[in-house]
């Protein structure tokens, strides 16, 4: 079972709240879900690494291109002043 | 009258490009069957008549200037996380609702070029995370076989455009069978190529090792048109396979090729009506010549586990983003940055996202990382190593695309792990980047259809549409709509 | 009691390629808040990071120029962290395979061991508003190229850890991948920083110390440091292990409010990155192609142009002050000469002026030529050190300017003859009085020499001529 103190650090890591009833809810949901996960605990098997790798001669070449006008680039943002992204103060 | 949905696309490009049919009238066409018959299924969540017309005209200007390709003047639909220049993309979620892309996918971009119409935005599971297209911030999906039914998911909008006859051919994403299972459910073809070979780039990620953009279409014929358009290669991805794909495949008769059918997908987590049709389906492979044996795939026991750690994890990454500081939602209350995101998050994402998220940021966090990313990914690179092995001596497999039909809308709502266990038959493919294609092998006793899918090596998606077009030509397809 | 420093640091270098590490917008410094943006760079949903070539070899340019092993097979990492000058919400860097490691950088306090060196994307910039209470984004920073060089915990005082940085700045700037200005944030640098009693054997709890924006700072901020633990274990209390932040205006470091423990940044492969693979031969041309580093001219200086290791070390100083010697040189190779001029009156000009090397106004061949006018006697020692203050207020060229203001000498042996004749033929009493023994009366005779050739006069050809000249008249 998933702990309340564990459920309250992966909630502050997803940048999620929950109020009381979803946070016994969801503590049920994980819990249930890392059991069928665990499944993974009974994996001993130890195989060679498969990955894809690119090499360095097919790597983009340095050129610059135009960046988007600035515009296009703020216009769906919700807090913005004429030229900035803004956000409330963060607390250091 | 011509009913124009149930043509293929080298049937319409026949009266398209002899000027029997105008691009316009198509797309009205089409326009006009959404307009009427989608408030039933719900499959589109943007309807995109003025783009669309616009891009009919110069469709038949295209073709009237002979520079008609096979997709000129074709309408298509697009799954709504597939990112499109100044129509709106929604992730079916309330923290997307109204954000509008200033670029187009690539794919998007490709379609373009080649004139083909775009009708619209389909409705999906809320990013792309569920399989049953029930969580959209917009309404749920239905199935237009029986409508109290899911059509599957993610892509199930497309699936259920596709079935409906609202477009000729429909765009969607599979990151673990999210174009195969609702292919299934909704008695269509569908095809997941081989990962790398179709551009991410504008695709909203969910789980980026694993997602792909692939076709639903009434036919593999169908599909592989459309995929042949989109399967080229983007400096713009940077995960993709050097070389394109080769479409149409190697011409190769049945006759001589092996299919494998791993025994660890027929077992007792599958329907028996289910394990039926894909016998009849396997049948029909062995009248056609092939040589069908039954193969094992052990590490099937770790794959849905895998794949959860794995894409859960992928997708905290990538829904990080999520904040309401550069676009979407943004949360009215919060006097802090802190505050603000937690609230734009809370109130942006649904149940399922904010399940993933949660488990994603288990599977990663300090202390838990090798117990569970770790092994997962290594699970993963042992199931690639047991595919190679299997293709040393199959040509392809076969499997069921689903454990069930397709079921009634809210049996399985609130038992997340019922719902993950169902994704058994398809998510070894997105692990293992091979192509998979569903196509329909039978109908259960209440007439719901029953897919099949086809697995290949890496970069064989050629031959599985191939053979799946082989099939098609014997097995009779039922319509979902009379 | 005294206690042994243990220091480490942390520097971040931008690297001056055209474009970013993962996208085609340019990298350059500057520019209007969020106009060097794109899709990518500005996180927008379904873009895709693709890796910069340039960014790759620039890094291996800097492994190389530090002595370090470069790992031919090197990969991508997500740091997962909310903050909002970071777009994506995650960084991408590397960390379980970085470009190089294991490399050496010799400095006066000791070698100092570079535990690793990886590429990253920087992240943008915030200003913070008090008034309205808010902050500010802009995302033009953000996907600038970075390498970050960890050191070994190797260095044991402020002057070491200046040394270091210097050197490291030198180093990157020879390389041609970085402009190293600490001003201007293309080099920054962070301490971490723990001491130990003499004798023990493990090492103590260290701080990290950020915000650091000069040399002189991290000297300052150091000794601060090393002083405030030192005080904590003499009086029996722990030092805790946090952040730091030093204060140039009170010269000592405050504890950021400690949020150590909340950042678990969950690193993972990037899944949308390839790892990349370097083959030896590609490396082996990377270093070919590099500009030559200081210890390798520092050589070729003293052994083959016969500079001493002194006046060879102040012209590797900088990198633009040793090619401008190289191009001086080879349009007039008289080495030592130029080296000599470059060392006695160049750089002291330049002190000066307060002018940076790459500010000479002047070009390399002005220089070498205004040497090569001093060197064949056309021009006096002092009035070549007058045209190289003119130089630097009207470059030209050297010999046109000389002329303009009468510094050449006239070295044409008959105008000399003609003159001196002309002085001694006009002054027949001073010349009379000079065979009488008067020696001062030469004095005079040099003055009318001197006078009647004007600008341009040679006095020691003059008096050898008119010493000459006098002889064979008594005679």
């Amino acid at each position: 079972m998933v702990s309340t103190e564990r459920m309250l650090h992966l909630a502050d890591l997803s940048k999620l709240h929950f109020n009381e009833a979803e946070l016994e809810r969801l503590k049920k949901d994980l819990s249930d879900i890392i059991e069928l996960m665990d499944e993974v605990q009974n994996f001993n098997g130890n195989p060679n690494r498969n990955e894809t790798v690119r090499s360095f001669a097919q790597q983009r070449p340095d050129t610059a291109g135009d960046s988007f006008p600035r515009e296009e680039i703020l216009k769906n943002a919700k807090g913005r002043t004429e030229t900035f992204f803004s956000v409330p103060k963060v607390v250091e | 009258m011509m009913e124009y949905w149930k043509r293929s696309i080298s049937e319409l490009h026949a009266l398209l490009a002899e000027g029997t049919l105008s691009a316009r009238a198509l797309t009205e066409y089409f326009l006009e069957r959404i307009g009427r018959l989608d408030t039933q299924y719900g499959a589109y969540i943007t309807v995109c008549t003025e783009e669309a017309l616009a891009a009919a005209d110069r469709a038949d200007g295209m073709l009237k200037a002979g520079k008609g390709t096979l997709l000129t003047g074709i309408p298509l639909a697009v799954k709504d996380n597939i990112s499109t220049e100044g129509i709106r993309t929604t992730c079916a979620s309330k923290m997307l609702a109204d954000y509008v892309p200033p670029y187009d996918a690539t794919v998007i971009r490709l379609l373009k070029e080649q004139g083909a119409v775009l009708l619209g935005k389909t409705n999906m599971d809320e990013f792309a995370m569920g399989g049953a297209s029930q969580t959209s911030y917009f309404g749920g999906v239905k199935n237009p076989w029986d409508p109290t039914r899911v059509p599957g998911g993610s892509s199930g909008g497309s699936a259920a455009a596709v079935a409906a006859g609202l477009c000729v051919a429909a765009l969607g994403s599979d990151t673990g069978g999210s174009i195969r299972q609702p292919s299934a459910f909704c008695g269509v073809t569908g095809i997941k190529p081989t990962y790398g070979a179709v551009s991410r780039y504008g695709l909203i990620a969910f789980a980026s090792s694993l997602d792909q953009i692939g076709v639903l279409a009434k036919s593999a014929a169908d599909c592989e048109t459309v995929l042949a358009a989109i399967a080229l290669p983007d400096e713009n991805d940077g995960s993709m396979l050097p070389q394109a794909l080769q479409l149409p495949g190697e011409a190769r008769p049945l006759s001589g090729m092996t299919v494998g059918v791993p025994a660890e997908f027929m077992g007792e987590g599958t329907a028996q009506e289910v394990k039926d049709a894909v016998e009849d389906g396997l049948s029909a492979f062995t009248h056609m010549g092939a040589r069908v044996k039954p193969v094992s795939l052990p590490g099937l026991r770790f794959a849905v586990s895998a794949y959860y750690l794995i894409s859960s994890a992928e997708a905290s990454s990538n829904l990080a983003r999520y904040d309401g500081v550069k676009f979407g939602y943004r949360s009215r209350k919060g006097d802090t940055y802190d505050e603000l995101i937690k609230n734009t998050r809370s109130e942006g994402f649904g149940t399922e996202v904010k399940r993933r998220i949660l488990l994603g940021n288990y599977a990663l966090c300090s202390g838990f990382y090798d117990a569970y990313y770790g092994r997962a990914s290594r699970i993963r690179d042992q199931l690639k190593a047991e595919y190679a092995g299997l293709f040393t001596h199959c040509d392809l497999l076969i499997t069921p695309t689903a454990p069930t039909a397709a079921y009634t809308i809210g049996a399985q709502e609130d038992d997340p792990v019922r719902m993950y266990l169902a994704d058994v038959c398809t998510v070894t493919a997105n692990l293992a980047g091979l192509p998979a294609l569903n196509t329909i092998c039978g109908y259960t006793a209440q007439g719901l259809p029953v897919g099949m899918s086809l697995v290949g090596r890496p970069g064989d998606d050629g031959l599985l549409l191939n053979c799946a077009k082989a099939f098609e030509a014997v097995f009779p397809r039922r319509e979902a709509l009379a | 009691m005294s206690y042994i420093p243990v220091i480490g640091l942390e520097i971040h270098a931008e690297l001056s390629t055209h474009s970013k590490v993962f996208c085609t917008c340019g990298a350059q410094f500057g520019g209007q808040e969020n106009t060097r943006c794109c899709p990518r760079c500005a996180g927008l949903p379904g873009t895709l990071p693709v890796v910069n070539k340039g960014v790759v070899e620039y890094a291996v340019r800097a492994g190389l120029a530090l002595g370090c092993r470069i790992n031919l097979l090197s990969s991508f990492d997500r740091k997962n962290y909310f903050y909002p000058d970071l777009p994506k919400a995650y960084q991408i860097t590397q960390m379980e395979r970085p470009i190089c490691t294991d490399g050496l950088v010799e400095v006066e306090g000791g070698p100092v061991r570079i535990n690793r060196i990886h590429i990253e994307e920087d992240a943008g910039k915030l200003i913070h508003d008090d008034m309205e209470g808010v902050s500010l984004a802009d995302y033009n920073r953000c996907g600038v190229p970075l390498i970050e060089i960890v050191t070994e915990p190797d260095i044991k005082t402020a002057e070491q850890a200046k040394n270091l940085v210097e050197e490291i700045a030198r180093r990157l700037k020879y390389a041609g991948v970085c402009d190293a200005k600490m001003e201007e944030g293309s080099l920054r640098c962070d301490v971490n920083i723990s001491i130990m009693p003499q004798g023990a054997k493990e090492y103590g709890t260290r701080a990290e110390i950020k915000n650091l924006n000069s040399l002189k700072s991290i000297g300052r901020a150091i000794n601060y440091e090393i002083k405030r633990q030192s005080a904590l274990l003499d009086a029996g209390k722990p030092v805790i292990q946090q952040t730091r932040r030093y204060n140039d205006n009170h010269d000592r470091t405050t504890a950021l409010r400690s949020k150590e423990e909340a950042h678990d940044y969950r690193y993972f492969p990037e899944p949308d990155i390839l790892p990349v693979q370097l083959s030896e031969e590609e490396v082996r041309r990377i270093a070919d192609g590099m500009p030559e580093m200081p210890a390798s001219r520092i050589q070729r200086y003293e052994t083959r142009y016969g500079l001493s290791h002194a006046d060879a070390l102040l012209l590797t100083s900088e990198r633009p002050l040793a090619d401008f010697y190289e191009a001086a040189v080879a349009c007039h190779p008289n080495y030592q000469s130029v080296a000599a001029f470059m060392v006695g009156e160049l750089l002291r000009r330049l002190n000066d002026r307060g002018l940076a090397p790459e500010e000479i106004p002047f070009t390399p061949v002005q220089f070498a030529q205004l040497v090569k006018l001093s060197d064949g006697g056309q021009v006096a020692r002092n009035d070549a050190k007058a045209l190289l203050n003119l130089l630097f207020d009207a470059p030209g060229d050297p010999q046109e300017l000389a002329e303009s203001r009468g510094y050449l000498i006239n070295t044409d042996p008959q105008a000399l003859a003609a003159a001196v004749d002309g002085v001694l033929k006009e002054n027949p009493k001073a010349v009379a009085e000079y065979r009488q023994g008067s020696a001062k009366v030469f004095g005079f005779l040099m003055g009318q020499a001197v006078k009647k050739i004007g600008r341009g006069a040679d006095p020691k050809a003059v008096k050898t001529l008119l010493e000459q000249k006098l002889k064979e008249v008594d005679g």
